[in-house]
């Protein structure tokens, strides 16, 4: 099984190198290739490290911003009555807001040069799919154990904190999952218009810059984090989270 | 065997327009297993979260004489939880000390058989175990009336005949057990008495003692009662 994904992963990366390679003799070198990105990553590592270390800080305070909010609005939820529609309601809301919006209103509110501006962007994008995981999860629960908490006379906080909850969890590291996926799409969105630093912020800057090697090289390290961080720890967590619920 | 322990007199029940109980009415006597029997859908299940006082009847009257515990149907042990806490779930909600709860739970399932599975999750245990185990989550509390709703459902031959030995057993200690079930074979080997339900709303065909005959006749009395409901005679 392991060797079956490994050999995935590296046919994978064989198609998008060529495609990426196609495109760049398409575009006469213009896109610069495979090649030059990754002698671009080799030579500047100290920059590189230290914009994806701002990025992760972004992404995983966004991912804690949007969890807080999550865990809030289940017990919302869980209240029943307005608490529900409440609920959703605010969760389509952010579902329909493009991060650029949440981008420009939170730099003027905060200031271009606000750490706090990616990683709020980033939570409010990354609540909603967190949400709708969570509020799955509380449905699932209520199905498989709404006679047992009923038998045991289980309300509210008590039902929440001994029955659902716990049941929750599979649901809500699934959910992370996504979450902290669109927090690390998102959170380069924000600091590209700002000037706080990070992967968003050298792509805007090489771009203007002309430096394509290094708006390439810096895509890719982008990318890299992303597959890293979902093999590494959130699929074998979402995995492990599975046998939760057997 | 004498006094009444659950009584309920022409209760009905009705979800939004639906009815779902129509002026039921039975008797189960202390130390008796009371096998409430009839097909999917006539509302054996509201009639047992009635009698456990989950659900309010619309109308009508519901006597219970002493505590209940009810084993809800299906799967209801909680899968994070080993066998052990899942025994001591009533006690902690109760908050009761966690080393009291523990022996409290460990005589319970010792009582039941199942000691050697306490430190496992619900996952590593066999269907008729974890039937054991959610009422062994129900004894731990020492109710007077034990409520099984569809106990058989999912089991083999060899965990139903071991499971209504634990019923039998519970029964035989004093406890009065009503036990709902459309699965008249198994639900007869263990009847003291049984009412049957069929119809929608739900409505009473027969209620009996059947404590002096074997297990084949009792089925055969059920089944008949079932019938009789079935064909309107």
């Amino acid at each position: 099984m392991r060797a079956s994904r490994a050999a995935g992963y590296l046919l994978a990366a064989v198609i998008v190198g060529l495609a990426w390679q196609l495109a760049s003799w398409a575009s006469g070198n213009l896109i610069p290739g495979p090649a030059p990105a990754i002698t671009y990553l080799a030579g500047h590592p100290g920059p590189a490290l230290d914009a994806v270390a701002l990025t992760l800080i972004d992404a995983v305070g966004g991912y804690a911003v949007a969890a807080s909010l999550a865990i809030l609005g289940l017990a919302i939820y869980e209240l029943g009555g307005l608490g529900e529609p409440v609920v959703e309601s605010f969760r389509e809301v952010l579902h329909s807001v493009t991060p650029v919006a949440w981008s420009l209103a939170l730099l003027i509110l905060l200031g271009f040069s606000s750490r706090a501006v990616p990683i709020l962007v980033s939570g409010l994008s990354a609540f909603p799919p967190l949400m709708t995981s969570l509020i799955e999860g509380l449905k699932a629960s209520r199905a498989r154990f709404g006679d047992l908490a009923a038998a045991l006379r289980l309300r509210g906080v008590r039902r929440m904190a001994y029955i659902d909850l716990p049941a929750s969890v599979p649901y809500f590291i699934s959910g992370s999952r996504s979450a902290i996926g669109v927090a690390l799409i998102v959170s380069p969105v924000a600091e590209a218009f700002g000037t706080a630093g990070g992967i968003g912020y050298g792509l805007y800057l090489f771009f203007q810059l002309h430096e394509y090697a290094a708006f390439v090289a810096w895509s890719l390290l982008l990318v890299l984090v992303m597959i890293v961080i979902d093999a590494a720890a959130l699929g074998p967590l979402e995995r492990w989270s599975r046998r939760w619920m057997e | 065997m004498d006094g009444v322990a659950v009584e309920l007199r022409n209760v009905s029940k009705s979800f939004g327009r639906v009815r779902v109980l129509d002026s039921v009415s039975l008797v189960a006597r202390r130390g008796e297993v009371h096998v409430i029997v009839g097909p999917n859908g006539v509302g054996k299940t509201t009639l047992l979260k009635i009698i456990a006082g989950v659900l309010r009847p619309d109308s009508g009257e519901v006597i219970v004489r002493g505590s209940v515990a009810l084993v809800p149907q299906g799967d209801s042990l909680l899968p994070w939880r080993t066998a052990l806490r899942n025994i001591t779930l009533p006690l902690e909600l109760s908050g009761l000390d966690g080393v009291k709860a523990r022996e409290a739970a460990r005589r319970v399932a010792e009582g039941l058989g199942i000691s050697r599975y306490l430190d496992m999750y619900p996952r590593e245990l066999s269907g008729g175990t974890r039937r054991k185990v959610a009422i062994a989550r129900a004894l731990v509390t020492n109710p007077d009336v034990l409520l099984l709703d569809e106990p058989y459902n999912g089991l083999d031959v060899d965990s139903v005949r071991s499971l209504n030995e634990t019923i039998r057993g519970l029964s035989s200690g004093g406890r009065t057990i009503i036990l709902v079930s459309h699965q008249v074979a198994e639900a007869a080997e263990v009847a003291d008495s049984f009412t049957a339900i069929t119809g929608r709303p739900g409505r009473v065909t027969a209620s009996m003692d059947v404590r002096g005959l074997g297990p084949d006749e009792r089925a055969k009395a059920m089944k008949a009662a079932l019938e009789v409901g079935v064909n309107g005679a």
